[in-house]
């Protein structure tokens, strides 16, 4: 029978799995259990209450199942390993999985012997299922690929996933093949795969959670042992509501999440690993060594980070990040509007032949991209079917011109990242060049430009970095050790974004400032705006803008029992807790009036505490109580400076 | 002082550095004093930024929640490794570390007497574990705030209260 433990510092309840071998067990274990068939033959087993669970786990201490039959460990050696993290890189494009082999991180490869897999679904003829089993297509086998935009499979869940129909992002995407419908009013976008030629809805969570169960199914056959724990790596610019959401497609895929490690992060730990093997090797000995300097930039299909790292002895602090939803399919974008200025009206209405021409242009468009990283123009030539013909070269200055937008972007996250760091180009050390898009020599030229280095970094590969890392984490985190002091390293996080409170007038006041130490406890003291208000409501965001509404909700709650006091006298000491399993914790109560002590309990709140409809959530909060429960800041110099 | 690994800091750690409003105006006996931020680190006062910096680090190593294999622990490490970031992040700005190593001297005797009369520099450090700052910063923020009541009185009260004060400081709360 399974165990229901309670987890202290644990994520996410990890239970029911469903394609694998396992399958039947877990059915007959969970008798509650609900049998969702997706829209394909796969069906996705989840128990009703997990489902209660997982929104439970925003609130209160997660519950994990444990089944006592995976406890009997076989010997010794083995159960070392048995619960050994592997790390997972779910990218926009492309997908890898790496685990600690006992001397040094492995990436598994797919039947077709390919470590970088492609990462989609397909729904097909409710046969046909996620990729992984046969394999990711490489960019040569076109007919493959042909496939994928046929409108059948769902990609790029990176970028859909966690994101209401207003994002621009989820706008941007209604280019892809398949159906991406939008509202506008802050809900979960509609999605749909073509299935027998009709759109068949699914979510970006349960399109996650089918690839994750093919990958772990795939892992499992591979190391012989069933995976339960394993480390993710996410862009930087996840925001928590974007991060609850994978876990729970973990969840969903009978994976317990032990770390959501932004990517650099992940990077960065190999690079402190790189650094320590290499100080052993000069001087002998475990030195504190001298401190080294990285400036990371990684930029994918979907995502582009930046990070700083300082490492030392083992020890490496990430400085500053930055992030933002720019990659691959912003260039690709920019190159089909611009070999096809008419493209959003050409394919507004998806017939059959429409979404096959647009599938063949984004594969010429994609290809002539690869090409342009070593060659200085490329010819295009592409039957788009009805007729039509692209023939046409594209220059590199053509391209860097098209894309001049997003080199920008890049430009400004780099010099950003390196102002939060307080570092200047001299002190950086190494420029770690790393995910696919950093081989375009613009971007190169770029990074290595703003960092004063006529060289990048040598002896990391740029895909299999951030997953390397990963699984090095996972190593570390699972509790193994290595007689060569390989895994002796620790990763001090930060938090990427500002974590704050609404205060009267719409503004945000942060509490937690982007790029604080992980964990953090930070607080602040408010006040009221209403003569004898005696009820305050704290509305927590995240993210850097100056007005709440440019930055995310993450949930809200109400503080009661404030003294009857004139306003601008009472006092509500607000403060937030982000612990090293990042989870975030929000403190809040009013204090006796003159004195130091809470009028009342406080109030402890896990956030977010929203699911979804978060966009009407704030506009319904102002609707209803206009500014009667709002709070607003004291001077500076009156709060208390101190953390404790 | 034993502290109390327990789970969840409690909010009666809310009021940060206000919490040593309730000290004593006299200056107190050297033992009782929390420790000084280079104590924090295990570093001398005269300690270059080079050595705070590894200071830093084998605090991280010792006290970072990650290297702590017991899940009782965690927040007890937690506490401790904010700690040393605090102490590390005055001590490695040098601005900072000049208005703490001011702010020390200060309290080692007269301060307190005439804390009043002292204006900091603006947007300078009002921090330490030092006593007098916060207790100014007190009194200027009561100054601010149309007293309720006065200083004495809160003194009296806070006197009453030393045993959560304790606590509080530690950031702890007894366990049930």
């Amino acid at each position: 029978m399974p165990l229901w433990v309670p987890v202290r510092s644990q994520v996410a309840p990890a239970a029911c799995l469903s394609p694998s071998p396992e399958a039947p067990r877990a059915l007959s274990l969970f008798s509650s259990s609900s049998v969702f068939p997706l829209p394909n033959s796969q069906c996705l087993v989840w128990r009703t209450d997990l489902l209660v669970i997982s929104s439970f786990r925003m609130a209160e201490q997660p519950y994990m199942v444990a089944s006592d039959s995976e406890t009997t460990g076989d010997d010794k050696s083995q159960s070392a390993f048995h619960d050994l993290a592997i790390g997972i890189e779910v990218g926009t494009s492309k997908c890898s999985i790496a685990v600690w082999n006992g001397a040094q991180v492995e990436l598994l490869r797919n039947t077709r012997k390919q470590k970088a897999m492609r990462s989609y679904v397909m729904f097909k003829d409710d046969t046909s299922t996620g990729e992984v089993p046969s394999g990711g297509a490489s960019n040569k086998t076109a007919y493959e690929e042909k496939e994928i935009l046929s409108g059948s499979a769902i990609f790029n869940m990176k970028r859909l996933i966690g994101r209401a129909d207003t994002d621009p992002i989820v706008h941007a995407s209604k280019n892809l093949p398949f159906v991406v419908q939008t509202l506008d009013i802050g809900v979960k976008p509609f999605i749909a795969a073509l299935v027998n030629n009709v759109w068949r809805s699914t979510t970006p969570e349960e399109v996650l959670a089918i690839f994750l169960v093919e990958l772990k199914t795939m892992a499992e056959v591979q190391l012989k042992r069933p995976i339960r724990n394993v480390v993710l790596t996410i862009p930087v610019s996840f925001n928590r509501f974007q991060q609850i959401r994978v876990e729970r497609a973990c969840t969903m895929a009978g994976l317990h999440v032990l770390r959501l490690m932004p990517e650099p992060t992940a990077v960065a730990l190999l690079y402190a690993q790189q650094q320590q093997q290499q100080q052993q090797s000069l001087h002998g000995s475990m030195g504190s060594g001298c401190e080294k300097v990285a400036l990371i930039f990684n930029m994918g299909a979907g995502y582009c980070d930046v990070a700083t790292t300082a490492t030392a002895g083992g020890v490496s602090q990430i400085k500053a990040m930055q992030g933002c939803t720019l990659g691959g399919e912003d260039i690709l974008k920019n190159v089909l509007y611009h070999l096809l200025p008419n493209f959003d009206s050409l394919y507004s209405n998806r017939d059959m032949n429409k979404i096959r021409s647009m599938g063949l242009l984004r594969i010429a468009a994609q290809d002539a991209i690869h090409r342009l990283s070593t060659q200085s123009s490329v010819q295009i030539n592409v039957d788009l079917g009805d007729g039509t013909k692209m023939q046409r070269v594209l220059h590199q200055s053509e391209f860097e011109e098209v894309n001049r937008n997003v080199f920008e972007i890049c430009e400004k996250l780099i010099k950003l990242c390196l102002a939060d760091s307080k570092l200047a180009a001299e002190d950086i050390n190494d420029v770690i060049l790393v995910g696919g898009c950093s081989r375009i020599p613009k971007i190169r030229s770029l990074v290595l430009g703003l960092c004063k280095k006529e060289k990048e970094y040598e002896g990391m590969d740029a895909l299999e970095a951030a997953v390397t890392g990963a699984a090095l984490e996972g190593a570390v985190a699972s509790g193994i050790t290595d007689p060569s002091g390989s895994l002796d390293m620790l990763t001090i996080q930060a938090t990427p974004l500002s974590l704050g409170i609404r205060v009267h007038g719409g503004g945000f006041v942060p509490i937690i400032q982007r790029n604080t130490a992980i964990p953090a406890r930070k607080s602040m003291i408010f006040t009221t705006t209403q003569d004898g208000q005696t009820e305050a409501l704290i509305v927590v965001y995240e993210g850097e803008g100056k007005m709440v509404e440019e930055n995310h909700l993450m949930g809200y709650f109400k503080v009661t029992a404030i003294p009857l006091a004139p306003k601008g006298t009472a006092e509500i000491s607000v403060c937030m807790d982000i612990d090293a399993a990042n989870t975030l914790r929000v403190f809040a109560g009013a204090m006796m009036l003159g004195t130091d002590r809470a009028n009342s309990p406080f109030f402890e709140v896990r956030m977010p505490t929203l699911d979804d409809a978060h966009g009407w959530c704030a506009q319904a909060l102002v609707k209803t109580h206009g500014s009667a429960l709002d709070l607003t800041t004291i001077p500076k110099e009156l709060q208390p400076q101190k953390v404790q | 002082m034993t502290a109390l690994p327990s789970s969840i800091p409690k909010p009666c750690c809310l009021g940060g550095s206000r919490m040593q409003l309730r000290v004593s105006a006299t200056a107190r006996p050297a033992q009782t004093k929390s420790a000084t931020l280079y104590e924090l680190l295990s570093v001398e006062k005269t300690a270059g930024p080079e050595e705070i910096k590894a200071a830093y680090r084998v605090q991280a190593r010792r006290w970072h929640p990650d290297a702590c294999r017991t899940a009782v622990d965690k927040a007890y490490f937690a506490e401790r490794f904010m700690r040393a970031r605090e102490a590390y992040e005055v001590l490695s700005d040098p601005s900072r570390r000049r208005d703490y190593d001011v702010s020390l001297l200060r309290a080692d005797g007269w301060a307190i007497a005439v804390g009043g009369g002292v204006v900091l520099r603006k947007g300078g450090c009002a921090w330490g574990f030092g006593d007098w700052v916060s207790q100014l910063e007190g009194l200027k923020r009561r100054c601010a705030v149309e007293e309720e009541e006065s200083w004495g009185s809160r003194m009296r009260r806070a006197h009453d209260s030393k045993a959560s004060d304790l606590w509080c400081l530690l950031g702890f709360s007894v366990s049930e």
